[in-house]
């Protein structure tokens, strides 16, 4: 990978970090993110391709990744962006000062049913402009 | 020094050869230096990393190590490889045990037809990565085995005592049997606490749809035994091999080899054997240098799995025709939610393993499918993220709120021959394993969430997963021994291969059928029983 590369990548886990997660990844998961891309997702099939190309120019056009990921995810969820999405969230969820994110840590029940009704209809807003964005990029559904 | 031989053994024929030390070739090992016999134990025997062992509970070391990621997903990443990709065993997929499959391709190349095979060449096998479930195989269980009644109880009282078992006699001690020297339960967790209360209220209603729900067996110490601590409920099962409270074959084989009891040989893989006048002969190539040895004894006993000693005695007879019988439990994972635990904190009090276990027996036939319940407190919420239809940062948040209140049960099927499923060697060495004809799974599940939904646990069938084939781990059936021989590679009651006089099978190839519950005690039981008979054969000889 050229240095170009590592650039872009460290560009892109910083986006997905702070668009798709909501949080300001350190350097060192940056640093984590750029070298499980090139161990585990060094894509090399035309499909792969062609979404790698659509996550940079979102990232470049800061468009919605979350939205489109979902969307992808929905229809095959072996794709390229949701692979790096995946392997993203491992990374996050081993860091302590993260985990908060992840655990609950006191007994909200009603906190909970609140969130999750939330998040249900947010999914449903996610899913339409997914692939409204998904048509922006260029990209079929599936 | 025979001709055609070297290495230090053919100097002095020794009684027995063991090849592998999972499950059934230490306890094979043990009962035979127990007999008196002189043993070579031959095993590629890959180690777990040389690494400290994680002290304190997973949720402390979660909350505070800032060097988790090494363990949980690996320092080279080693347990991301498959991230969005078909069913793993979360356990094998940890990276300090992915020793236990490290480099199986390579040492037994193998293709599947319809089958994911799991194969381990570690020292102690695939049982340094099991779940623990210490089960007897009752009269209805060995009713199409061609062994008198009773002739594995004494092993398995001889285990029981050896290696520890919690349990208890509940509901399932008619499935389970009745086991002398049993350890206590272990404590349940709080979600298995109420199904289990709410089974106990409800228990005409499951008995009536033929669902009976007790304690798992479970090699697990609840009281310390010799050396070896209690269970300290650390939740770390998934992350840390050798734990020393939940039992592993390393522990015996390790007691074994310090006692100078046998003789142990590591990084050797056993290639193919031939037989002479009044010994065996082994090739093995070390897997170190390359370079290929002969071994003598005058017993061999194959102990390397089901796929492994199948593929041993195919590759010693040149024959590249034959199919032999191929069984695994099928497995069917079912995902329940409790609504009334939905935003619960944290429940530090879980071991990880096996909560309960579940039975269904139907009103006609002895075949049941037997489950295990899980609750979902010590793996990453990364591993189910991706299941939950929604935006990552959502998927995120349900998990927060969700995984407390979540938990899944593993089915298992019974087996039995089925000309569709087989092995056969091919000509380029590789070991061809087609399982074309699954188990029908679903009505099962069916009913089982019809029946949870009444007690809170919330399910659907259209979540129910089924892993492919193989995925089950519990291979057994390849070489089975058979009272009236019909198949041209098969055992006699003994474990002895037919047509050998001193080639004898001691896992789970023979199998001639395959109850639903975990065959490891059983394969131990009867390793321990195929040595005894090894030493009375030796002991005729003489």
């Amino acid at each position: 990978m050229t240095e170009d590369g590592a650039d872009a990548l460290s560009r892109e886990a910083v986006y997905l970090g702070r668009q798709v997660f909501g949080v300001e990844l350190p350097s060192s998961l940056v640093e984590a993110y750029v070298r499980a891309n090139r161990q585990l997702l060094a894509g090399d099939s035309t499909r792969d391709a062609v979404l790698e190309s659509a996550l940079a120019r979102a990232v470049r056009e800061q468009r919605d990744v979350e939205a489109v990921e979902l969307v992808l995810r929905l229809a095959r969820r072996d794709n390229l962006i949701t692979r790096k999405v995946h392997v993203l969230s491992y990374l996050i969820e081993t860091q302590p000062s993260f985990l908060p994110l992840y655990l609950n840590e006191r007994r909200a029940p009603v906190r909970a049913w609140a969130a999750l009704a939330t998040h249900g209809l947010r999914a449903i807003w996610k899913r339409v402009r997914g692939r409204r964005v998904l048509r922006r990029l260029g990209l079929p559904r599936d | 020094m025979g001709a055609g031989c070297s290495g230090a053994w053919v100097c002095r024929v020794i009684d027995v050869i063991v090849v592998g030390s999972g499950a059934a070739g230490t306890w094979a090992a043990w009962q035979a230096s127990q007999e008196g016999l002189s043993v070579l134990v031959l095993d590629v025997g890959l180690r777990p990393p040389a690494v400290p062992p994680l002290r304190g509970h997973l949720l402390d070391l979660r909350r505070s190590d800032p060097r988790q990621a090494e363990y949980l997903i690996g320092s080279g990443f080693e347990s991301l490889h498959n991230v969005a990709g078909a069913y793993q065993s979360p356990k094998l997929n940890s990276p300090r045990f992915r020793f236990v499959t490290e480099r199986a391709a390579v040492f037994g190349a193998l293709r599947g037809e319809g089958f994911s095979a799991v194969q381990s060449f570690a020292r102690g096998g695939l049982a340094e990565a099991w779940g623990a479930g210490a089960y007897r195989f009752t009269g209805d269980d060995l009713r199409r085995f061609p062994l008198p009644a009773g002739c594995l109880e004494p092993f398995y009282d001889e285990l029981t005592r050896r290696i520890g078992i919690a349990g208890s006699e509940d509901d399932l001690v008619g499935h389970f049997g009745s086991a002398r020297d049993l350890q206590p339960p272990l404590s349940l967790d709080r979600l298995a606490s109420r199904l289990l209360a709410s089974y106990e209220r409800r228990r005409d209603r499951f008995r009536a749809e033929g669902f009976t729900i007790g304690r798992p067996r479970l090699a697990v110490l609840s009281r310390p035994l010799g050396e070896r601590p209690a269970c300290p409920y650390d939740n770390l099962t998934f992350w840390q091999p050798q734990l020393g409270y939940l039992y592993v074959p390393s522990l015996t084989l390790d007691a074994l080899v310090a006692e100078r009891r046998i003789e142990y040989r590591e990084r050797k893989l056993v290639l193919r054997f031939r037989e002479g006048e009044g010994h065996v002969e082994v090739l093995a190539r070390d897997t170190a240098g390359g370079a290929d040895e002969t071994y003598r004894a005058r017993r061999l006993v194959l102990a390397a799995g089901a796929l492994n000693s199948a593929r041993l005695v195919l590759r010693s007879h040149d024959d590249f025709e034959t199919t032999l019988p191929l069984l695994d439990n099928q497995p069917s994972m079912v995902p329940f939610l409790h609504a009334g635990s939905v935003g619960e904190s944290p429940d530090s009090s879980s071991h990880g393993l096996g909560q309960l276990n579940i039975v269904h027996q139907p009103p006609e036939g002895l075949d049941y499918v037997q489950g295990t319940y899980y609750t979902y407190n010590g793996l990453l919420a990364s591993e189910v993220i991706i299941d939950f239809p929604l935006p990552a940062r959502s998927a995120v948040a349900a998990c927060r709120y969700l995984l407390p209140a979540f938990s899944v049960v593993t089915f298992f099927y019974p087996d039995e021959p089925r000309a569709g499923n087989f092995v056969r060697l091919c000509p380029d060495g590789s070991l061809l394993a087609s399982y074309r004809q699954p188990v029908k799974t679903g009505g099962v599940e069916r009913r089982f969430i019809r029946l949870m939904a009444g007690s809170g646990f919330l399910s659907h069938p259209t979540v129910v997963k089924v892993p492919a084939p193989g995925s089950g781990i519990h291979y057994a059936g390849t070489l089975p021994m058979q009272g009236e021989r019909s198949l041209k590679h098969c055992t006699d009651p003994s474990g002895r291969l037919h047509g050998s006089r001193a080639v004898y099978v001691a896992d789970a190839s023979v199998f001639p059928t395959l109850p639903a519950k975990n065959h490891a005690l059983t394969l131990m039981a009867n390793a321990m029983r195929v040595a005894r008979a090894v030493a009375a054969s030796i002991r005729g000889a003489a």
